[in-house]
């Protein structure tokens, strides 16, 4: 492949964006049977905040499948939020499955805003996403 | 000296202060009076266990939704080690009870509930886990006895090297392979009831130390358990066993080699203070080799308290994550994938620092107390040869460091 065909074959979205890592996260989540299991009743919109950039990205879980990602605090439905506050490089590793939230939380990078539940949903959904 | 600041240790709800003290007062009033008798004759200690379910200890672990005590596996390390520092043989009888009761409750249906969980919860039952046998030895993670299907429930013929309280425990949890097809970790989970035809102690347990433990091979010997006796699926036993049994067992361990530890420290400390030298008439407090070992003794000892605590908050922590995997039908599949999992080697890791521990204390403690010590009956030559037990208990330190280090390095598992 010449640099030229690398170029090209780019994808739209930039690697190491938070974009990208979202829609990674949405096809890991969409393809992974145990995750779909554990969100069996667990409709929910996961507000990810970027507390450096202002940038508010809402996921929407509905039916065990992430149908929606929208820039914005709303996201559709409404179903209740959980929000991840961090900064955007903390929130691109998380869900690029390089920092277990977990940890992340431990260590001051990343908080969380739902009930007890909705923490212990994430974390195991973390582990069967990304083995964290 | 009295703290002018309470920094001795953490803060406790009002409910684990409550089990604390209840713990506190069974082992001053009751244990530790009976536990230099228990260790001479090598006696199960039933009274200090008719003690304990009259107290309500016995049911501490099991939920609140279930009518116990609803405590967590903090709760039940401070009260193991108040329990181990009267009688570190009842700790432990009390221990194999409590590793019994997380994987019940996680396990039972409704039915089960009534059945076996209800009368731990009025004080009538003391459990035991009847886990290791001949071929498995301390490598407790595979089984070599099969339940074998009869009819109407099941025929257990299942010997187990090692199994505290034997004989004397009002049920058994057993693990046994689900068929005779079935892998090594393949795993059915039964209650035995303890008067079952075909349960057979053998012979009598006269260790070195823990010698009230009753700690005898236990043959169940073709005993029939009615279908309502297995507890989850027919090969689900093992990872229920890693995420509800391992924890509360070696926080149990720990706990109680913590104790232990305690008691060895708080009897030399009270030898040398009583100690008077007639030439200088000074205790041997003032002997600064003996200041230093006390010192000494104390680091060990907080530093192994400081984990027992971390590691039992993690197992906290980690319980309400394998609740949610078992709610979604997920836990024996995320075992098994994680068998070796940091938090695995976490829990090996507290049981090797627990267990040094106390042989390092109870040796500097019978070094501090002498030739006083090293009779017969004195305190801390019972804790000296308790203590020795630590490190042998399956799974012995040695097999868990091999867990470790195959875990740190990389390197293969020896169940894989």
């Amino acid at each position: 492949m010449t640099f030229a065909a690398a170029a090209a074959a780019q994808p739209a979205v930039p690697l190491e964006t938070l974009d990208h890592w979202l829609g990674d996260f949405r096809d890991r989540f969409n393809a992974n049977v145990r995750a779909a299991k554990l969100t069996a009743g667990w409709d929910r919109r996961l507000l990810v905040d970027a507390t450096d950039t202002a940038r508010s990205v809402v996921l929407t879980v509905t039916g065990t499948r992430v149908t929606d990602i929208r820039d914005g605090a709303e996201g559709t439905g409404d179903t209740p939020f959980v929000t991840l506050s961090g900064e955007e490089r903390t929130l691109i590793e998380i869900f690029a499955g390089r920092y277990n939230p977990s940890s992340a939380v431990i260590d001051g990078q990343l908080e969380v805003y739902s009930d007890a539940r909705d923490k212990v949903k994430l974390e195991a959904l973390a582990m069967v996403i990304w083995g964290l | 000296m009295p703290n002018a600041l309470n920094l001795d240790g953490i803060a406790l709800t009002r409910e684990q202060g409550r089990w604390c003290r209840k713990a506190e007062t069974l082992a001053r009033e009751v244990l530790r009076p009976n536990a230099a008798e228990i260790d001479h004759g090598g006696i199960f200690p039933s009274a200090n266990i008719d003690a304990l379910k009259r107290s309500g200890l016995l049911a501490l672990m099991i939920p609140t939704e279930m009518g116990g005590g609803g405590g967590d596996i903090v709760t039940a390390a401070l009260v193991t080690e108040a329990l181990a520092k009267g009688c570190v043989s009842t700790a432990m009888i009390y221990t194999m009870h409590q590793s019994t009761l997380p994987m019940l409750c996680a396990l039972a249906d409704a039915e089960q509930v009534e059945r076996f969980i209800a009368p731990i919860v009025r004080g009538e039952l003391l459990g035991a886990f009847a886990m290791s046998e001949p071929g498995s030895g301390n490598r407790i993670w595979h089984m070599d006895s099969h339940a074998r299907k009869n009819g109407h429930g099941f025929i257990l013929d299942s010997f187990k090297s090692f199994c505290t309280s034997a004989g004397h425990a009002d049920f058994y949890l057993v693990p046994t392979r689900g068929n005779a097809d079935a892998g090594a970790t393949d795993l059915s989970m039964f209650w035995v009831d303890g008067d079952a035809t075909g349960i057979e102690p053998k012979g009598a347990w006269d260790g070195m130390g823990l010698r009230g433990n009753g700690s005898r091979p236990l043959h169940f010997n073709q005993v029939h358990v009615p279908p309502i006796a297995r507890l989850g699926g027919e090969t689900t036993g093992f990872s229920f066993m890693m995420a509800y049994a391992l924890p509360i067992y070696l926080v149990g361990l720990a706990s109680c080699y913590l104790g232990l530890a305690s008691a060895a420290f708080d009897g030399a400390i009270a030898h040398v203070k009583g100690r008077v030298h007639s030439d200088t008439q000074r205790s041997l407090a003032t002997v600064e080799t003996v200041q230093r070992y006390a010192a000494e003794m104390r680091c060990r000892i907080d530093q192994a308290r400081a984990t027992v605590l971390r590691v039992a908050q993690m197992s906290d922590n980690a319980v309400v994550l394998f609740n949610e995997f078992n709610t979604a039908g997920l836990l024996d599949e995320i075992i098994r994938d994680n068998p070796d999992d940091l938090y695995f080697v976490e829990l090996a890791e507290l049981k090797i620092i627990a267990s040094e521990m106390a042989v390092d204390v109870a040796h500097t403690a019978l070094q501090v107390c002498g030739g006083s010590g090293y009779k017969r009956g004195h305190l801390v030559e019972r804790c000296y040869r308790d203590a020795r037990a630590g490190s042998l208990m399956g799974p012995s330190d040695d097999t868990l460091k091999v867990i470790m280090g195959n875990q740190l390095l990389g390197t293969p598992q020896p169940w894989a």
